[in-house]
């Protein structure tokens, strides 16, 4: 196991200094014109295609990608810092983080060429939405379970089965579907397959599952005969669990793993700076702003790990089981720094910062694979497993 | 020094202290507060007297994770990476065979002081601001009549017997070398150690859990203790990482780079805490004695999280000047 930790590299820094300055002028331009209003967690709440497509247009969506896929073969670093400064402002990137993160380089990594062509540069432009169908009714954190079937027609494929918790199914071009397309010789991660639904489909019935709060983020997809061309198998049959695990130390190390609570962060220094100086709010948010920019280290560490060639599979559990904590105890901190009426229809921004990082605090420590999964991991980690 | 040089250095100070450090030497070396050997050891590769003096933060850190690791009984940090720094700075000549003491005080304040590894030195160095400068006052360590005290770890930790000393020498010093700059080296230098006795701590509980069976089976295999390791894992990473962003904020000086230090002498102190606790968890009561060696290195964390400033003293002087930046100027500073 290494330590992931930020690596100071002058040249990138001046080059990343230039551009998050204009993130954060687009920014402050967009909240001037009303252009979004900023929430806690808005990778999973703040839907927006408009604001999408107008990061496309900037360039800063696949920045990492090829050109002629539609990206600007920046670095990894680069991205970091867009993705923090949307992530920081609260803006409204739910719509394409899916696709950005994981969707796209699986495409460029297992692609066809015409996969890549026809799907990727779309994404870029923020034109494309993906809803990621993983998990069942039955089949959660054990996800080689999975049940839904494909089996083949004429050239192709015809899925039955049902998926639960998509993202932003209802709102999708398109779907990654996990299916199960032979037994696998008795090995159940082998034979799963990567599918490609493209929206709307026949066969397909989209319900919403309503989150606690009542918002509609989430659904139920009903999967009865919906038929996939061959070209729209990702990597070929039975490289399912492949795309699915390939990406993870990416998909669990990113700033969204620490900062959807973090606008309420920035509201509890607002806060204290409007009250007398007060020492408990000091230590209180000196505490906060500890554990953040530790994490921040970290996570540039294992963008930086990754960059280099290496799997930290293993740091970015570490990154993910410390950050979704951190995230609910922001919460839990601003609610006990200040007397508050935590509401969502609260004037006070705080109260209405507070209010949904409280609400969406039981997503933090479950999507993208449990705290308990992730300690799992580290555990084998350590060699223990 | 790059990287690899210095962990090259770090290397060859944890092989020579593994050679001599033995985990029932420091318990019989806190008699007397001092590992007599391990500390000639450290002389003799060069690390004490006119050489320390040139040596960078960073090298003298990498210096300090070995002696916590080894739970070396010595007055490095101290002597080597404090006072001598501090002497070179204020233009004070040394004798490089001779041990300094550091103290964040005035001379004329010293009722209720404690001095660290005042017994062994021959001179204490008080950092101080007065009238709105800084100054570095020199005291024979004898005129503080000093009583032997010990902090959590075993180490001096001296009480001073008058209230005031006469200094034979007093110097005034720039911004770099102020009370605020000592605190705060000091801080990275517990920093340091701390990191060494944590990871000591995490492998002697994962080579306890994998030993001891209960149950008919290893400890390691049941899944609430791997969680705990996996959480010691995920704390040591966190210290380490902030340490590292902290010691190269450093390059840039103290002042740049406080609220850096800051943040790692907070999160190196919460890391302790979990660090220590779980520790002992998994290892039952035979962690808990004094025959057993994870006591060295738990001893360590809770006494060294205290000095140069705990996690509360830190966390509020970090807190304030975010607070005083304001939501938009603390982000900034953050991802400066
Ligand atoms: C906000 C949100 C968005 C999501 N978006 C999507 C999406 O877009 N697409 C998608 O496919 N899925 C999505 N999910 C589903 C998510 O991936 C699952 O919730 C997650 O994998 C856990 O599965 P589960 O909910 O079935 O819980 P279970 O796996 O049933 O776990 C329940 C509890 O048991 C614990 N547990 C399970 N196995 C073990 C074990 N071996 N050892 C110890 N404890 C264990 C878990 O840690 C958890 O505490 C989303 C979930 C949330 C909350």
């Amino acid at each position: 196991m290494k330590i992931p930790c930020a690596p100071a590299d002058d040249r990138l820094d001046a080059t990343c200094k230039a551009l998050r300055a204009q993130v954060r002028e687009f920014l402050r331009n967009e909240l001037s014109i009303g252009g979004f209003a900023p929430q806690c967690d808005s990778w999973l709440r703040g839907f927006d295609r408009a604001f999408t497509r107008k990061l496309g247009a900037r360039g800063w969506l696949g920045m990492t990608w090829p050109r002629r896929y539609g990206g600007q073969e920046r670095s990894q670093r680069e991205r970091y810092v867009v993705i923090e400064e949307l992530l920081a402002a609260g803006a409204p990137v739910a719509g394409h983080w899916v696709a950005e993160r994981q969707v796209g380089p699986s495409i460029l990594r297992h692609g066809t060429e015409e996969q890549k062509q026809g799907l990727v540069p779309p994404i870029a432009r923020g034109e494309s939405i993906f809803g990621a169908c993983y998990s069942e009714p039955d089949v959660g954190s054990d996800l080689a379970s999975v049940k839904a079937r494909a089996v083949r027609i004429d050239g192709g494929w015809k899925i039955t089965g049902t998926k639960v918790w998509t993202s932003q199914g209802h709102n999708a071009d398109h779907l990654f579907v996990l299916c199960r397309t032979s037994d696998g010789a008795g090995v159940k991660h082998r034979g799963l397959s990567m599918l490609i639904v493209a929206m709307p489909a026949k066969g397909l019935a989209v319900r919403p599952i309503r989150l606690l709060t009542g918002e509609h983020h989430f659904n139920e997809m009903v999967f009865d005969g919906v038929e996939v061309p061959d070209s729209m198998v990702l990597g070929g049959e039975g490289e399912g669990w492949n795309i699915v695990t390939g990406d993870l130390a990416s998909e669990r190390s990113g700033p969204e793993r620490f900062m959807s609570t973090l606008p309420l962060l920035g509201e509890m220094i607002r806060k204290a700076r409007a009250t007398p100086a007060d020492a408990r709010a000091e230590i209180v948010i000196g505490e906060l702003v500890s554990r953040f920019w530790t994490l921040r280290s970290m996570s540039i560490g294992v963008a930086a790990l990754m960059e280099q060639g290496h799997q930290p599979g293993v740091e970015a559990a570490l990154v993910k089981d410390l950050g979704t904590r951190f995230e609910g105890d922001v919460a839990q901190a601003a609610r006990l720094l200040y007397p508050m009426v935590p509401s969502l229809d609260s004037d006070e921004r705080f109260e209405n910062f507070a209010a949904q990082a409280i609400l969406h605090t039981p997503a933090y420590t479950l999507r993208g694979g449990t705290n308990e999964v992730l300690r799992g991991i580290i555990a084998r980690g350590l060699g223990l497993r | 020094m790059d990287d690899a040089q210095t962990g090259m250095l770090a290397d060859s100070v944890a092989r020579a202290l593994g050679d001599v450090v033995t985990a029932r030497g420091t318990v019989e070396a806190e008699a007397q507060g001092l590992d007599a050997k391990a500390w000639k050891t450290l002389r003799e590769l060069g690390l004490a007297g006119a050489d320390a003096a040139a040596m960078s933060l960073e090298e003298q850190a990498a210096v300090l994770e070995a002696i916590g690791y080894a739970a070396a009984l010595v007055p490095y940090a101290d002597s080597e990476a404090m006072a001598r720094w501090l002497a070179h700075g204020a233009g004070l000549a040394t004798d490089p065979d001779e041990v300094l003491a550091i103290a964040l005080a005035s001379p004329q304040a010293l009722s209720g002081r404690r001095i660290a590894w005042g017994r062994h030195s021959t001179r204490t160095l008080f950092s101080y601001e007065e009238g709105g400068r800084n100054w570095v006052a020199v005291v024979p360590s004898a005129d503080l009549l000093l009583a032997n005290g010990a902090n959590l770890a075993g180490e001096p930790l001296d009480k001073c017997g008058g209230d005031r000393a006469q200094p034979t020498e007093v110097r005034e010093v720039v911004d770099d070398f102020s009370p605020a700059a000592v605190s705060q080296r000091g801080a990275l230098c517990r920093g340091a150690a701390m990191l060494g006795a944590a990871r000591k701590a995490q492998e002697l509980t994962l080579q306890y859990a994998a030993e001891r069976k209960q149950f008919g089976k290893p400890l390691a295999q049941f899944q609430v203790i791997q969680s705990y390791l996996a959480q010691m894992a995920g704390e040591l990473s966190a210290a380490a990482a902030m340490f590292a962003t902290a010691l190269r904020a450093a390059r840039g000086g103290a002042r740049a780079s406080r609220a850096e230090a800051a943040a790692a002498k907070v999160r190196i102190g919460q890391a302790a805490h979990t660090i220590t606790a779980l520790a002992h968890q998994v290892h039952g009561a035979i962690g808990f004695t004094e025959e057993y060696s994870l006591q060295l290195w738990t001893r360590r964390l809770w006494a060294w999280r205290e000095e140069f400033g705990n996690e509360t003293d830190w966390a509020r002087e970090l807190g304030a000047a975010m607070i005083a930046l304001g939501p938009d100027a603390y982000w900034e500073r953050v991802t400066r």
